[in-house]
């Protein structure tokens, strides 16, 4: 199993109280509740932020770096990364150019847009689809949820996956290499910091896929600066110089969005993370072989809906599309023209192939493996089947498979440790009448 | 669903009902979950997927009662599917690509495209249909591990 993927949230365990909300809502049963509290089962976990989003006692923290900025002193030259999002957060719609000065004023030394980097990749995904280098359907690599959601649980789709770096990645390489070349600083001493509404961002800049190195820095999260942000947008001017990025382009921030700009003839969209593991499932039985492009989205909405926005991703839905109405559509001809030419040069492209990381065998060995389900299914048999939880596994069956492994055993589920004690109790009771019985004779001899 | 108490091999048998679209695709879920807990390769469970989903598929659309049986080894994985439906008048024509006998209301979910049968095949490294009409259709296939 790979070791180098590492969790984008931990637990409280001083808040957590082990009541299997997060186990229940993990979408793929990546979660278990072991001695009172919630335990991640890392090779499984997608990053999607539904733990954090369930937890009722807020125990479940992303890891993002921290508010006070610290980590800006490290650099020469900061750069904030800003997502789309952030400009759907302000129940009215502002010019892009206010928020992201706001953004600066918090003590950056710039500020660039996400969207411009989802401008070049819509025109990379135009040019892949018309290569048709890859087999139908290709699927978005826009969403680092649902890239490592086909990593562990679709591997057969890995092929499908347009090979091309994120928006996020893309505009990072830009800015580094903008504010580089103007500005004579050496690409290393400039930090590159994204606010994101999401975990699995957060993650791929730790860990990316397709690259060796991230080109951001750090991430940090949109809720926890969103406060710093507000109270700084009344000090600040529009500076319309920082907003580039087209209106297609912001509106990659709601599903929908990214489908529009790349206008793929024949198209499905999914966006929360149900709809997107029934669509590839469907796709794993080559389904959609007509369709040219899927954009699948793991938060409800795209990513409005991240775990780490403030408004209500139907709001912020309407905020985006309110405000993409008053932004140009597309970028000009001539950056047009540097985007095609850079495509051709590789410049949009994953370094090395996305691998499988198979999560699911019970061994190594498959006849070993064969051995531990058939012995997980006689398990399955002999549980009450209610789903509970109350062992701590999201299911029985995920409950099996664990005693199976031996990772649990059969008395962590209640039912079972109740029959135990009533047979225990029974045999104590049948052993006390024995005892009376013998005790009495031996009396009347 | 019933399994061997043998080591070697697991048994799964899953009983279908022809019509019953509401647990139409469990079986062969079911069927890739344990494939995927087993540990076989990408290629091989996709192969099965689709193979056991169509054959589920078949009898819920032309079958009215049946049952798909799978036996996995470390060697092969087989698939048996039996029903008591119509059964096939001519098995050269079904396995042609886009002949379907699927009434038009099943067309119209998007089911009965003709092609069920085909892509079964193609999955397959061993494929028998036996057939007789008004009795019913038993489909074997076997996909090695390799």
């Amino acid at each position: 199993m790979s070791k180098k993927h590492h969790l984008c949230d931990i637990v409280d365990a001083e808040k957590c109280k082990g009541c299997t909300n997060c186990v229940k809502n993990c979408p793929t049963e990546a979660i278990r509740v072991r001695k009172g509290t919630a335990l991640t089962i890392e090779e499984r976990c997608i990053n999607c932020g539904n733990c954090i989003r369930t937890c009722p006692y807020h125990a479940k923290i992303a890891i993002t770096d921290p508010l006070d900025l610290r980590r800006l002193k490290e650099f020469k030259y900061t750069i904030a990364l800003c997502s789309p999002v952030l400009y759907s957060q302000f129940h009215r719609v502002l010019p892009p150019g206010k928020i992201l000065n706001a953004v600066k004023s918090l003590g950056f030394d710039d500020v660039f847009q996400e969207s411009v980097g989802a401008d070049s990749v819509t025109q990379a995904v135009k040019e892949l689809l018309k290569s048709r280098e890859l087999k139908k359907p290709v699927i978005s690599s826009t969403c680092p949820a649902v890239v490592k959601l086909i990593q562990i649980r679709f591997p057969s789709l890995i092929d499908n996956i347009a090979p091309l770096l994120s928006p996020m990645e893309i505009a990072a390489k830009l800015a580094r290499e903008q504010v580089s070349k103007h500005k004579n600083i050496p690409e290393d001493q400039i930090g590159i910091f994204m606010i994101t509404p999401c975990t699995a961002k957060a993650t791929a800049i730790k860990h990316p896929v397709g690259i060796d190195k991230s080109p951001i820095d750090g991430a940090i999260s949109l809720i926890h600066l969103y406060g710093n942000i507000l109270s700084a947008i009344s000090t600040v001017s529009d500076d319309s110089g920082l907003a580039k990025a087209s209106g297609q382009a912001i509106g990659w921030a709601r599903s929908g969005g990214e489908t529009i700009a790349v206008n793929a003839p024949n198209y499905l969209v999914a966006d929360s993370l149900q709809n997107v593991i029934s669509i590839l499932e469907e796709a794993e039985m080559g389904h959609f072989q007509d369709v040219d492009y899927i954009e699948c989205l793991v938060c409800h909405g795209g990513c409005v809906g991240g775990p780490l926005t403030i408004e209500n991703p139907f709001i912020a839905r309407i905020m985006t599309r309110k405000l993409v109405a008053t932004l140009p559509d597309t970028i000009s001809e001539k950056t047009l023209e540097r985007v095609k030419k850079r495509y051709q040069e590789g410049y949009f492209h994953h370094d090395k192939p996305i691998e499988a990381q198979p999560v699911m065998p019970l061994n190594q060995d498959i006849t070993k493996a064969i051995q531990l389900v058939g012995r997980a299914e006689e398990i399955l048999r002999q549980l009450p089947g209610l789903d509970c939880c109350s062992c701590g596994s999201p299911s029985c069956r995920a409950q099996a498979e664990d005693i199976s492994r031996g990772y649990a055993s059969m008395t962590d589920c209640i039912f079972k440790l109740l029959e135990t004690i009533q047979d225990s109790a029974q045999e104590m009771l049948d052993l006390l009448h024995k005892e009376r019985r013998i005790s009495s004779r031996g009396k009347e001899n | 669903m019933n399994e061997d108490k043998s080591n070697k091999d697991i048994k799964l048998e899953y009983p279908i009902k022809g019509m019953d679209f509401l647990a139409a695709g469990e079986a062969s879920s079911n069927i890739k979950h344990t494939l995927q807990l087993i540990g076989f390769s990408p290629a091989i469970i996709r192969k099965v997927a689709i193979a056991a989903y169509e054959a589920e598929m078949n009898i819920v659309i032309h079958g009215s009662q049946g049952v798909l049986k799978t036996l996995i080894n470390p060697a092969k994985i087989e698939l048996v599917a039996e029903d008591t439906g119509p059964g096939i008048p001519d098995i050269e024509l079904a396995m042609q690509e886009g002949y379907s006998t699927a009434p038009d209301n099943i067309r119209e979910m998007g089911f009965g495209a003709g092609m069920g049968l085909p892509n079964i095949k193609n999955c397959a490294d061993e494929f028998t249909l036996d057939s007789i009409v008004n009795k019913g259709t038993t489909l074997k296939v076997i996909i090695y591990n390799q």
